[in-house]
């Protein structure tokens, strides 16, 4: 061990080599290592990836579509009763299929009921909150504050970005600003109860739905866009293109950047990382 | 080393300098003395702390410059690139300064200096005291941004432990030759056992430094509970204050631990050396270190260590007589605590007394400032790059920030040359002469 010419990695004994010296080219940064938890993504699961994504992007439009709708009594009022029972079944179904841990009904009742009343008991407030401001500016403000909330959206990736409360009061607030240009409480109420589910329990939903039915929800999100490219080109057919062209965008030619750009990725570890100290479970 | 080396003229630059307390801070100061003894001529300059402002002598004769710059941000100056200029230049050449060494990445101070200093001609050595990752943002910057340019023009680098080197390297993307390793060193006289203490308390295990993530006091708060329920008399004294001394606190209400652990609070330094007598086991528990001072002043005052495998750790004391290394897992650390008090109750800890003549051996100050000087010798004998090659050296760093960079340098270079037209350097350099004799 101590060969008086080998060179060692150690401070408290000195070596016979100057201070520039670090072992040569077979010592120094031996312990580099890179891409250590880098991850590769190959092209088919980004695609199911962006699949997620452009999902809520339908979902969000399918509202805009069907409060547009409503406005402008191209349909009947029955459609949202139509809608709020499915959310009902949402619901059951996501209880008995998707939860990963049993459904605590008692709990889950009462927090039901507790929404929906307060929905209920504000629902005049909320329509009347922001009538007195033009309708433009309420139309602007919406889709900003849904394309907000959709940046801060869960997609179920881990990443610093993604905060629930975030998504949520703005997504909220996209449809509460919307609500103000109807005229009755009903539509009101149900609509409201519609944006909070989507907002709220969309993500968990969606995401757990997508983990555990991939090829069910495959052909779900191809059937939800080719229905609001459908009633996009009720209101406008050049919208409608566009939006076409942003699915086909989003969903051939993100993941494709990203395989390609991804064979560049290049972290760099050794001992001078910060350590992350593993916390004992028994606490 | 037997033919003599200098006589230079030094200027240590850093905005870490005392009044505050802190590795580098010591480092400058006992490096500047040493460095006095050998017969060099050396100044310090950093800014100022509140009213020290000017120049002032420490009682070891050693002059410090407190210039009278902005502090931004954690105790580092705001870098105005002109605004600082004419003083540093003032002062290099009133002190008729010959290499420039700057301390600490974190101090814009010491980077300014460098490259006002290279671009007026002189030499530049840096030390780096500390390790970046390569994962977050604000190290990202910090490397890509000021490191990898400042010292690319930076005559020799010195790196506090091997495993700094190698970060060092590969941060600023330099060439391994120029950069060199020197321990830091403690003052080992300050730091004795105390035998009576150290055989006769109860097996005690002291752990001092700041309660901060960085530091670990997340193990420190799961490993003390452990080790108490697994032997019946060990005790804990806990040195140091933070953001984490709540946990801590909440930790011994929870398993009702104060008649076994200590909370001491905030130490001013003189009083490590009492506080570290008073036990046999010295825990750190750091997540990254560069050297870490405050292990080898514990095993100076004869306790044994056990410590995290972080950094440039495993480099510093001999593994098993001095220290015990572990991953930074609580249930390790805890073994290794509890290997070493059964060590301890069986007397088989090395003595004390030995412990401290080996350590003092193995650090100290002279040895330290007699290696720098080795180095200085090479940065004065090493050709200096042209103005013009500073420039292409920035530029050939990447051509976004090379950019900016080369504009600071020639707007440097202008008003240098402005400068030097009204307050020549020679009339500087003769007036400082005249004083001389």
């Amino acid at each position: 061990m101590t060969s008086p010419t080998r060179w060692q990695k150690i401070l408290y004994r000195k070596q016979p080599f100057s201070d520039n010296y670090s072992g040569g080219d077979a010592q120094f940064l031996k312990e580099l290592r890179k891409n250590v938890s880098v991850v590769h993504y190959d092209y088919k699961s980004a695609v199911f990836g962006c699949m997620n994504f452009l999902t809520h992007l339908d979902m969000l439009t399918m509202y805009f579509v069907l409060f547009l709708n409503i406005l402008h009594s191209n349909w009947s009022p029955n459609i949202l009763y139509g809608v709020f029972t499915s959310t009902i079944v949402f619901y059951l179904f996501f209880c008995k299929f998707l939860t990963p841990n049993v459904a605590n009904g008692k709990e889950h009742a009462r927090t039901i009921v507790t929404l929906f009343l307060f929905a209920y008991a504000f629902t005049p407030v909320i329509r009347t909150l922001t009538t007195s401001i033009s309708t433009d500016t309420i139309y602007s403000t919406s889709i900003i504050t849904a394309i907000l909330s959709c940046f801060f959206h869960d997609y179920g990736v881990k990443a610093p970005v993604v905060s629930y409360p975030t998504s949520v009061s703005s997504g909220l607030s996209s449809a509460i600003f919307l609500l103000s240009r109807l005229e009755e409480d009903t539509p009101t109420l149900l609509l409201l109860v519609v944006a909070f589910t989507l907002h709220a329990y969309g993500a968990e939903f969606r995401n757990r739905l997508f983990h555990v039915y991939p090829s069910i929800s495959s052909i779900l999100f191809c059937a939800l866009s080719l229905f609001s490219i459908y009633c996009i080109s009720s209101f406008s057919v050049e919208l409608s293109v566009f939006w076409t062209l942003l699915h086909v965008f989003i969903l051939f030619v993100c993941p494709l950047i990203l395989v390609l750009k991804q064979t560049g990725k290049c972290t760099i570890h050794g001992p001078w990382d910060e350590a992350v100290p593993i916390k004992s479970v028994n606490r | 080393m037997s033919n003599k080396i200098g006589p230079y003229s030094i200027a240590l630059v850093s905005d870490f300098f005392c009044p505050n307390a802190g590795g580098v801070e010591t480092h400058i100061y006992f490096l500047a003395q040493c460095l006095i003894e050998l017969g060099h001529r050396v100044v310090v300059i950093t800014h100022s702390y509140g009213d020290r402002k000017g120049v002032r002598y420490l009682s070891n004769g050693l002059k410090v410059y407190y210039l009278p710059f902005i502090v931004a941000y954690n105790g580092a100056t705001l870098s105005s690139i002109i605004g600082s200029m004419p003083w540093l230049r003032k002062v290099f050449l009133r002190e008729n300064v010959q290499i420039i060494h700057g301390h600490s990445t974190f101090s814009a101070l010491a980077h300014e200096s460098l490259m006002i200093g290279g671009l007026m001609g002189l030499r530049t050595v840096f030390t780096d005291h500390s390790l970046f990752g390569f994962a977050d943002a604000s190290a990202i910057l910090t490397n890509t941004l000021v490191l990898q340019y400042s010292l690319i023009n930076v005559d020799q680098i010195i790196c506090v432990s091997y495993t700094s080197k190698e970060n060092t390297v590969l941060r600023g993307k330099l060439d391994p030759n120029k950069v060199s390793t020197i321990p830091n060193a403690i003052e080992t006289c300050l730091f004795t056992p105390d035998c009576n203490q150290f055989f006769n308390n109860p097996t005690t295990i002291i752990f001092l430094g700041r309660l901060v993530y960085r530091k670990g006091a997340d193990l420190l708060c799961d490993i003390i509970p452990k080790v108490c329920s697994r032997h019946p008399t060990v005790r804990f004294i806990v040195g140091g204050d933070g953001p984490k001394r709540i946990e801590l606190e909440e930790m011994l209400e929870k398993y009702n631990l104060h008649e076994r652990v200590v909370i001491l609070g905030m130490l001013p330094h003189n009083q490590v050396k009492r506080v570290l007598n008073q036990g046999q086991i010295f825990i750190n528990t750091s997540l990254t270190e560069a050297f870490c001072m405050s292990i080898v002043e514990a095993a100076s005052c004869g306790l044994h260590v056990v410590s995290t495998r972080v950094g440039g750790v495993p480099e510093v004391l001999p593994v098993d007589e001095f220290i015990s290394l572990e991953e930074p897992v609580p249930d390790d650390l805890v073994e290794a605590l509890l290997k070493s008090v059964e060590r301890r109750e069986k007397g088989l800890l090395m003595d004390p007394n030995i412990k401290h003549e080996a350590v003092s051996k193995m650090y100290n100050w002279p040895d330290v400032a007699e290696r720098t000087q080795v180095i200085y010798k090479k940065a004065i004998e090493s050709e200096s790059p042209g103005r013009l090659d500073r420039l292409k050296g920035y530029y050939d760093q990447g051509i976004g920030f090379g950019i900016l960079y080369i504009i600071v340098a020639i707007i440097i270079i202008f008003w240098l040359t402005i400068l030097d037209m009204f307050d020549s350097p020679a009339k500087n350099r003769a007036k400082q002469s005249d004083k001389n004799q």
